[in-house]
């Protein structure tokens, strides 16, 4: 039987990012929920403009320590704030006072908190009625997404099966369940078989993996990393419901004929691992999607592999995306774009250069083109097959370095 | 039942209980050929959208399952709370002709004209599902704040251009629109440089999204070519340069919209006639005027400016002056 393709959904985690969500990119949207409580309406605008089918993350996992909620004064963000009313909405809970496992008091009112996070979800966007849209199209989310905690412990095992079932019972259908390992655990085989024992499948449409602060160069160098999360998918998809995970790489694409068949990630082209706290922000550091190696590299190693490459040699060996190929049949090498860089002043502390913002606009295409392009080879084609070619290209562009990195996910894959 | 209790039964002449029986009812429900027109205020109406929204149900039906609640319960009168609230909106209701009179009937009975009746009935229906729904009732009336922004982009500036330039005169502009408004549950809130909203920020945004601000085009539901993968990153390289202040204008599709906005209801084309009269009195040709008069007007949204001396000094030295 053919395998159905993986389905391509990017992360929406501010404004800016609503810019870059088309059709033929990604297959579908996921906006987290605290964005979404920063810019409803043109969150509304860009959904029906697009048509892309959405979905919210409730982003519960923000409430679980207080460092993730709070501004750098130490005050709850505002739209936490109005997350968390709406998400305690009849219960006694107080949000946002303290670590959520202490401040739920019942598991009554857990179960009540999974009804309303279910309920956000549904009509967030519905109740959102300008005047000037009066006559737009309802906007209902294509999944609801279990409220779910990093599963730091027993303790947190125990509320995430009773949110899991309340909330399922709350939408009335099936929902998607996010399943959120850190690291310790991810090690640890028996550790990870009470979290599955914990993940139920009654009333349960997909399984959505999430391992934060596990970078694909943690998971291509600890073999224990990436055996946790074969064992994960291996068993998940064992149970005939489908498996995603929330903040996919190259790494993860790649297990596709291991199980995994939705690929979540976001905007940023820089690989952090996706910890479970809010991204900050500050200034961006001077690093591009280096297509050909299937990873992230600073400016200058950039220029050095590609920017002497001709038209033919770059699309064979860098990147072939609609933007390089485009910029390469306007005249232009495409890297001379993406590496525009500007020095900013900060007072008291050295200059620093980082990139325009035309090269953030522009990185942020490449990227997510290049993701869509791997997204569409690991579809079409067996895992081994997609990087036995990437592992020439990588070869050809870069040498051995960074072909043996490939050659190591594609031996753990024979393996597995 | 029993062999003999069913005997019982069949044997016993229903001739006499027959003509007590109370008449059946039609198999057919009646069609609803009768109808009543309810002037409601904007802001009545607005609340019942937003509760049919939430429970997605046309809203009229919504309306007409009140009234026939009411009906069946014999339901007392209820003192409504829109006050002198202008009654700008018109509800058309379709009711079967058995209702109506029903309606008409208990209207009497309670002394009141049955229109009025009806819509304390909708308006006390509205308020319980409300309740039960969670939804806020207070912030449902009031315009939402880009359709307050449309509005004031479509009026003319003091120039006769109708751009905004820059995002803190953007901010301050329908800050004061919303003061002059209703100054009860604002949405703006004392910030770092006084009044402000992160929802103008978003209306902006998604105005710029639905391609209705010179400048902008509507992002579309196809894969993004070379050339609009550049004009989106060209549209972003004024960023970098600080003292470049944005300009909001609307372009003629968003003109258009503004005019469809404007002419969607009476209260519409009211509340653009005075924001067309407030821009004119409060869009002045220098930022530091305009700021210096919402510091002054609304003290209260200026406990957390960071600028509040500089705001102070300023100021007194225009009073001195003049």
């Amino acid at each position: 039987m053919p395998r159905p393709p993986l389905h391509h959904i990017v992360r929406v985690r501010r404004s800016e990012d609503l810019t870059f969500i088309r059709p033929g990119v990604m297959d579908e949207i996921v906006v987290n929920a605290n964005q979404l409580e920063n810019s409803p309406e043109s969150t509304a605008t860009a959904v029906q403009q697009t048509t892309l089918p959405y979905s919210i993350d409730p982003v519960l996992t923000r409430f679980q320590v207080p460092e993730w909620w709070k501004n750098d004064k130490g005050d709850t963000k505002r739209n936490y704030s109005r997350l968390g009313a709406a998400y305690v909405k009849g219960t006694s809970i107080e949000i946002a006072a303290g670590p959520l496992l202490q401040t739920v008091p019942s598991d009554k009112e857990w179960a009540v908190l999974a009804a309303n996070v279910i309920e956000y979800q549904r009509n967030r966007l519905v109740q959102l009625r300008p005047q000037m849209d009066l006559f737009r199209p309802e906007l209902k989310p294509t999944r609801v997404i279990a409220p779910a905690l990093v599963a730091f412990s027993d303790a947190e095992d125990r509320i995430n099966q009773l949110l899991a079932t309340a909330g399922a019972e709350a939408a009335g259908e099936a929902i998607a369940l996010p399943i959120v390992v850190p690291a310790e655990r991810l090690r640890d085989v028996g550790e990870l078989d009470r979290i599955l024992a914990c993940a139920p499948t009654d009333g349960i449409s997909s399984y959505f993996l999430w391992t934060p602060r596990v970078t694909e160069e943690l998971l291509l160098n600890d073999r224990a990393l990436l055996g946790g999360v074969l064992h994960l998918v291996s068993r998940l998809a064992e149970r005939g419901i489908p498996v995603g995970h929330m903040h996919a790489t190259y790494v993860i694409a790649a297990l596709h004929d291991l199980g995994i068949s939705a690929v979540i990630h976001h905007m940023g082209w820089v690989d952090k691992g996706e910890a479970a706290d809010e991204n900050r922000g500050g200034l961006r550091s001077c690093q591009t999607y280096a297509t050909g190696v299937r990873r992230c590299v600073r400016f200058d190693t950039a220029r050095a592999l590609g920017r002497s490459l001709d038209a033919a040699a770059y699309m064979q060996r860098f990147c072939n995306c609609t933007f390089c190929t485009g910029s390469f049949d306007a005249g232009q090498h495409p890297l001379d774009l993406l590496l525009e860089d500007r020095i900013v002043h900060i007072r008291n502390r050295p200059d620093r250069l980082t990139p325009t913002s035309r090269a953030v606009a522009l990185n942020t295409w490449h990227y997510l083109l290049s993701r869509r392009q791997e997204v569409e080879a690991f579809s079409a084609q067996p895992a081994v097959d997609v990087l036995a070619a990437d592992i020439d290209r990588a070869a050809a562009l870069a040498g051995g370095r960074e072909s043996d990195r490939l050659r190591r996910l594609a031996a753990e894959l024979h393996t597995a | 039942m029993t062999r003999d209790r069913r005997d019982a039964l069949l044997d016993q002449d229903w001739s006499v209980a027959w003509e007590t029986l109370p008449e059946a009812p039609p198999l057919v429900p009646r069609p609803k050929t009768a109808q009543i027109t309810l002037r409601i205020p904007t802001r009545l109406l607005a609340r019942i959208k937003a509760v049919a929204a939430a429970k997605s149900l046309p809203y009229h039906a919504l309306a007409r399952a009140w009234i026939i609640d009411a009906l069946r319960i014999s339901a007392p009168r209820v003192n409504g709370a829109m006050g002198d609230e202008p009654q700008d909106e018109q509800m058309n209701i379709k009711l079967d002709n058995e209702s109506l009179d029903n309606l008409k009937l208990r209207a009497d009975e309670l002394r009141r004209p049955y229109h009025r009746l009806a819509r304390e009935w909708i308006e006390a229906a509205l308020t319980r599902e409300e309740e039960s729904l969670g939804i806020d009732p207070s912030p449902a009336g009031r315009p939402a704040i880009k359709d307050l922004m449309v509005l004031l982009l479509h009026s003319p500036g003091r120039r006769g251009d109708d751009a905004i330039r820059g995002m803190t005169r953007l901010q301050k502009l329908l800050f004061v629109v919303e003061q002059k408004l209703a100054s009860e549950h604002s949405r703006f809130y004392a910030y770092n440089f006084g009044p402000f909203s992160e929802e103008v920020n978003d209306a902006a945004h998604a105005l710029e999204l639905a391609g209705f601000l010179r400048g902008s085009e509507a992002v579309k539901a196809e894969p993004p070519s070379f050339a609009e993968i550049i004009a989106t990153a060209e549209g972003r390289s004024g960023q970098d340069e600080e003292v470049e202040a944005q300009e909001f204008a609307l372009n003629e599709r968003g003109h258009e919209a503004a005019e469809r906005l404007r002419q969607s209801s009476r209260a519409y084309d009211q509340l653009f006639a005075y924001i067309r009269q407030l821009r004119q009195e409060w869009d002045t040709p220098s930022l530091d005027q305009l700021v210096d008069r919402v510091y002054e007007k609304w003290p209260s949204f200026t406990d957390k400016s960071l600028i509040k001396e500089k705001v102070d000094r300023r100021s007194a030295r225009r009073r001195r002056r003049s």
